[in-house]
């Protein structure tokens, strides 16, 4: 082989189709359980995994694009602490 | 420019192998076996490897033969969309790349030992299965009843035949078998492979039980066995998950906060509790 090309595609985990399997079954249909998983990923399971507080980097390109105005971690993760006291 | 610090094998580098025989064994079915070309594939029963063709990608596949075969190994792949299509068109003599095994929740040979088994098959659940079934029938002594009630869909696209066949004379193993839709040509049980499970209630008493098959399969098998009064520590499911990295990166495979391509793909029904997303 004398060449060759890098291909990148787009993927994660909110995206449709990021848990769906060849037989054609989706284990993350609904938009809320992706949104739960993003944030149970980056503020639990990476965490408790390998270590330290939070696994996310705090770029805010999120909170920037996210039209509804749902995305901001900080806000999702303070309400889940104040308003339902956990941890 | 400086020199990577480490000498650690990457792991996205894959080995190469052979392919030795390749058969199509339904309309979607494809049987090959293979060869490493340094040294043998040392796996458990239920690890799978990471197939890859040049230029097309990569598939998670679960090894099909059992260790006790050291020559060689087998994989059956359904043809379903671009790496597997690439799969089936290779030819004898082809070389694929192979990354792994992987999976650090194979099957629990050690705590079979001496155990009754019984496998639930639906479909291609079949493959990874059959790896378990056959170590165990080369190990015979080892173990105790084995009984395994596989259903298929009709009759079209039952697969590894003579070697059902072959369980099913066997004495020393209790082979049931159901299709979904009977034809003319079908003289055996009909309907769905739950319809077996009263069946083998005196097999299922002490017995450890493997599931494999479609997702909505489970969910069926699971209320078949609840009522069958077996214990969920004694239930082990082979979980299917969209995978790509296949070592717990990508996180594409999560059930919750477990990975199936480490912590599977074969879990114990009591360690899902924690896991909703399972089932
Ligand atoms: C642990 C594990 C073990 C497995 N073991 C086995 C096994 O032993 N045997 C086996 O056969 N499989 C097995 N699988 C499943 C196997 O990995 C998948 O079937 C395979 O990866 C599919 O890859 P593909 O590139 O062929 O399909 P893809 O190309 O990824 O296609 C997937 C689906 O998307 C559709 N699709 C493809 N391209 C497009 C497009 N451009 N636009 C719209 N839709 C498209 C296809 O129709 C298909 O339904 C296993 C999976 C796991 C996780
Ligand atoms: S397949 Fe990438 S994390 Fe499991």
């Amino acid at each position: 082989m004398k060449s060759g090309s890098r291909e990148r595609a787009w993927d994660g985990c909110l995206l449709d189709g990021f848990a769906k399997v060849a037989g054609g079954h989706d284990f993350r249909k609904n938009r809320a359980d992706r949104f739960r998983h993003r944030l149970y990923r980056k503020g639990k399971y990476v965490p408790a995994k390998i270590g330290g507080e939070i696994a996310c980097v705090g770029c805010g390109r999120c909170i920037d694009a996210c039209l509804p105005d749902i995305a901001n971690p900080v806000n999702v993760y303070n309400r889940l602490v104040d308003d339902l006291g956990l941890e | 420019m400086s020199k990577p610090s480490t000498i650690e094998k990457d792991i996205y580098l894959p080995q190469l192998a052979a392919i030795e025989k390749r058969r199509l064994m339904n309309a979607t079915e494809m049987y090959l076996r293979l060869k490493m070309d340094e040294g043998p594939l040392d796996y458990v029963p239920g690890q799978f490897v990471e197939v890859s063709v040049p230029g097309v990608g990569e598939s998670p596949i679960t090894v099909s033969s059992s260790p006790t075969q050291k020559e060689y190994f087998e994989l059956v792949v359904r043809r379903i969309g671009n790496v597997t299509i690439a799969i089936h068109r290779l030819r004898i003599g082809d070389k694929v790349g192979i990354r792994g095994p992987y999976g650090n929740g194979a099957y629990p040979v050690e705590e079979a030992k001496g155990r009754n088994l019984v496998f639930i098959c639906g479909g291609i659940g079949l493959v990874p299965q059959r790896s378990f079934v056959n170590y165990v029938l080369d190990n015979r002594d080892d173990y105790g009843e084995i009984t395994v009630l596989l259903g298929t869909k009709c009759m079209a696209q039952r697969f590894f035949q003579s070697e059902l066949d072959g369980w099913s004379h066997r004495e020393d193993i209790h082979f049931m078998e159901t299709v979904d839709e009977a034809d003319d040509c079908w003289q055996g049980n009909v309907g769905v492979v739950t319809t077996l499970i009263p069946k083998i209630e005196r097999e299922l008493t002490s017995a450890l039980v493997f599931i494999c098959g479609p997702p909505v399969m489970y969910k069926f098998v699971l209320l078949a066995l609840n009522e069958a009064k077996v214990p969920r520590e004694n239930i082990f499911l082979n979980l299917e998950r969209k995978m790509k990295c296949g070592v717990g990166k990508c996180g594409h495979c999560q059930i919750n906060n477990l990975y199936v391509c480490i912590d599977g793909p074969v879990f114990r029904y009591s360690d899902l509790a924690v896991a909703p997303e399972a089932i």
